[in-house]
């Protein structure tokens, strides 16, 4: 018999978020070795190296651990279960932006790990072009899903009394959203000429990203509130591991079309492109906490259960 | 809902906060704590053990007004303990909610302690599910819910 502590499988999901704050930071130094050597060399290989593999890897790691957690998770709500439908509309979240981010950052990528670089180059060039165009279009449709889930989110908590009002910062914040998205519209989408280019569909679809951020970021501030008014429990980590990532996004978000025309200095505009790992660390994060609640509540603590029905769980 | 029929039947053994109220005669005479001790034996003597305490007491207490005090704040915090499931059940709500909600949940909070977790299960349930609200219920109350 080992001596050691049983470990059931929510406690050893609850190294997850610690793995995932750990990776970010491990991410995060790297890309600060990569763009200090891009700044002394002169050589930009250094930078891409970072976003086309170790960026790359981050980022659909952590999009299928997010997927993963969140298919779960709403696998272990019962079917009348309020929350089961907010779950399933993560897990679509989660699917497509794991499939945009394989579009993005892979398949849409100049390098060694994208497999359509092996293939002819007539071919390679227009599946590079759709696969970019895959990627674009993923962003909003993976927001309506996790705006429908939040949507669902909020109406849970409001109608268990657990819904709390905001307060004068996170009218700020979303002020500042709101305002960069009228801006944004007024000078992009809604001019007789179009800074970007022709109007396409896909471009069309895009736009949706920004006003579908600020509701999203509505959403995340509620259900913030409320969380932070209860403390900090496991199903309060989730959502506020949600609303970080949302607000992650937001800035970098900001930080894209600040840099695009721009109008902020170099370090600020480096910051916003490493901001979305914390972001997509976040979103795995989320889903990581509400089963790990889950799975604590029906096994219980390892101390409340006979020892032949712990080592059962634990290994199944 | 078995273990609200233990709670409310009169063979469940009452806390101790319950059996101060009977030896005080804070209650009345027909309540739930008196039709338990009626038929159980170790919970009567307990009982009569923490009356005939406090009768002593009162008695010294009237020549020292210390004492009485003291047998005023030693009641008053039998009368506060929580039973095992008021602990396991704010230390649920601490483990899923968060420290703060035990005190601002209107659920957690209101409700006198026996009724606590059938209050707090829908909450429970929505946030963790029907069938871990259950097992959690069950881990707290002790039967099933």
């Amino acid at each position: 018999m080992p001596n050691s502590p049983i470990r059931t499988a929510w406690t050893r999901g609850a190294g997850v978020p610690r793995f995932l704050l750990w990776s970010t930071l491990a991410l995060l130094l790297l890309a600060l070795i990569s763009c200090a050597a891009w700044s002394k060399t002169g050589d930009a290989r250094w930078a891409r190296a970072f976003f086309d593999y170790f960026g790359a890897f981050f980022f659909i790691g952590c999009s299928v651990l997010g997927l993963r957690f969140s298919y779960l998770c709403w696998r272990r709500f019962g079917r009348g279960d309020v929350m089961r439908p907010a779950w399933l509309l993560i897990a679509l979240f989660a699917l497509s932006q794991l499939l945009g981010g394989i579009a993005a950052h892979v398949l849409s990528a100049d390098s060694a790990i994208n497999p359509l670089h092996y293939l002819a180059v007539a071919a390679h060039d227009r599946w590079l072009r759709d696969a970019a165009q895959v990627g674009t279009l993923s962003s909003p449709v993976s927001m309506i899903f996790l705006a429908a889930g939040l949507f669902r989110v909020v109406q849970i908590c409001r109608k268990n009394g657990v819904l709390r009002s905001l307060k004068a910062i996170d009218f700020v914040l979303l002020s500042i959203v709101t305002v960069y998205t009228v801006h944004y519209f007024a000078a992009v989408v809604f001019t007789s000429q179009h800074p970007e280019g022709s109007v396409t569909a896909v471009k069309i679809v895009s736009w949706m990203s920004d006003p579908l951020l600020c509701i999203l970021l509505l959403q995340a501030t509620l259900i913030r509130r409320s969380a932070a008014n209860m403390g900090w429990g496991l199903i309060a980590r989730c959502w506020v591991a949600f609303t970080a990532a949302i607000f992650f996004t937001s800035i970098g978000d900001i930080g894209l079309w600040a840099s695009s025309r721009g109008s902020i200095p170099f370090g600020l505009e480096a910051a916003s492109w490493y901001i979305w790992y914390p972001a997509a660390a976040c979103y795995a994060a989320a889903p990581a906490y509400q089963l790990q609640a889950m799975l604590r509540a029906i096994q219980g603590p390892p101390a409340a259960r006979p020892l032949a029905q712990v080592t059962a769980v634990s290994d199944s | 809902m078995g273990w609200l029929v233990r709670f409310t039947l009169p063979w469940f053994h009452p806390a101790v906060a319950d059996l101060v109220d009977w030896a005080d005669e804070v209650v009345g005479p027909d309540n739930r704590t008196d039709r338990h001790l009626k038929r159980c034996a170790p919970c009567r003597v307990k009982a009569q053990l923490i009356r005939g305490a406090a009768q002593k007491a009162r008695g010294h207490g009237s020549a020292d007004p210390m004492l009485a005090g003291t047998l005023d704040r030693l009641q008053a915090r039998m009368r506060n303990r929580r039973s095992p499931v008021e602990e396991r059940l704010t230390i649920a709500v601490e483990t899923y909610f968060g420290r703060e909600a035990v005190h601002r949940m209107p659920a957690a909070a209101d409700a006198p302690g026996r009724h606590r977790v059938l209050r707090m299960k829908p909450l429970f349930s929505a946030f963790l599910g029907a069938s871990a609200a259950d097992a959690l219920a069950e881990q707290i109350a002790g039967v099933e819910c």
